[in-house]
């Protein structure tokens, strides 16, 4: 293996070690408050522009942290709380895309257009590498010849 | 043939990157507004339960309105649409004895809810839980609905209410409800 080949190794490596620190998870809430405060990140304000359910300091915002806060403490689960809170808005609401359906394509779609790109640049790389091994022809040899004798004639 | 190389590479960039965004874009047009969604999530279907404690003591539960109209109004004391709506509901309520009226107060103060109402008038139950707006897919204030004897949802009002308004809306669905 070559020793640029083994650059790219190391630094697709580096990429992907830094991707999954970023990824991982932190792990469960430890508390029902840290449930209810992760889950109110989840909902995007109805009447907000940008602003998570927890981030807002709109009155319905306040209403559905309480909410939240009061399902958690009642026992019910996650998923529960979200398919209630879905129910009642717009799918809107949520701020994570579902995984099924035309909005799905969210997820899907960078990844494709991610390895698309990747594999574009390697095509077109490689192409190029293969530009650059060709033999010289006759009129390059012509031409660097000529080049040389002007260098030599001055 | 070799000229047109880098025309191509950029081609074989750029399909893809129009195809990307012209899903983005199928995606935002074709989801549905807060609007729509939220008015026909209730119409039509069985009104949400509301089972809590008025100010006055009392327990309010809609189920035991089956058998008469009722007007579910959710509404605060700092929001000025719903302080110009409250003459019509009261006028509305005077004039309709035979239709229920209970208010959500929605993120308010209780003193202020009942200060409120031994100014303004009004003497129809009012609830504190502002959690029962959601379940009611309030997101603003004032908004109010009409509940049939049926127990259906068959009108939404988004916005003040008129006692003229709120009249010709029982009168229109009445034949149908």
């Amino acid at each position: 293996m070559s020793r640029l080949a083994l650059g790219w190794l190391a630094a697709g490596l580096v990429g992907l070690v830094l991707f999954a620190y970023g990824a991982a998870d932190d792990g469960p809430p430890q508390t029902n408050a840290d449930r209810a405060y992760a889950l109110a990140n989840d909902f995007a304000c109805p009447v907000c522009n940008g602003q998570s359910v927890a981030e807002s300091d709109a009155s319905i915002a306040r209403i559905i942290r309480a909410d939240i806060r009061q399902q958690v403490d009642e026992g019910r689960t996650d998923d529960e709380i979200t398919a209630y809170l879905r129910s009642r808005f717009p799918d809107d609401i949520a701020l994570t895309p579902p995984a099924s359906g035309f909005a799905g394509l969210v997820w899907v779609l960078p990844v494709v257009a991610i390895v698309a790109a990747v594999a574009g640049l390697v095509v077109v790389f490689r192409r190029w590498s293969a530009d650059a091994a060709e033999p010289a022809s006759d009129d390059d040899a012509a031409l660097v010849e000529a080049a040389q004798q002007v260098r030599e004639d001055h | 043939m070799s000229d047109d190389r880098p025309r191509r590479t950029a081609l074989w960039i750029a399909l893809p990157v129009a195809a990307v965004v012209a899903v983005f874009v199928g995606i935002a047009a074709t989801a549905d507004t807060g609007e729509d969604a939220a008015t026909s999530e209730l119409v039509g279907g069985l009104a949400p339960a509301i089972v809590a404690e008025a100010t006055d003591g009392s327990t309010f539960d809609l189920d035991e309105q089956r058998g008469q109209w009722v007007l579910v109004n959710v509404f605060a004391t700092w929001c000025v649409p719903c302080i110009e709506e409250h003459p019509e509901l009261v006028a509305f309520s005077e004039a309709n004895a035979d239709v229920a009226v209970v208010s959500i107060a929605f993120d308010d103060e209780p003193e202020r809810v009942s200060d409120f109402f031994t100014r303004e008038g009004g003497d129809w139950p009012v609830l504190l839980d502002s959690t029962i707006a959601i379940d009611w897919a309030v997101a603003q204030v004032p908004e109010s609905f009409l509940v049939a004897p049926s127990g259906q949802v068959v009108y939404h009002f988004r916005g003040g209410v008129t006692q003229e308004g709120l009249e010709q809306a029982i009168g229109d669905l009445e034949g149908r409800a």
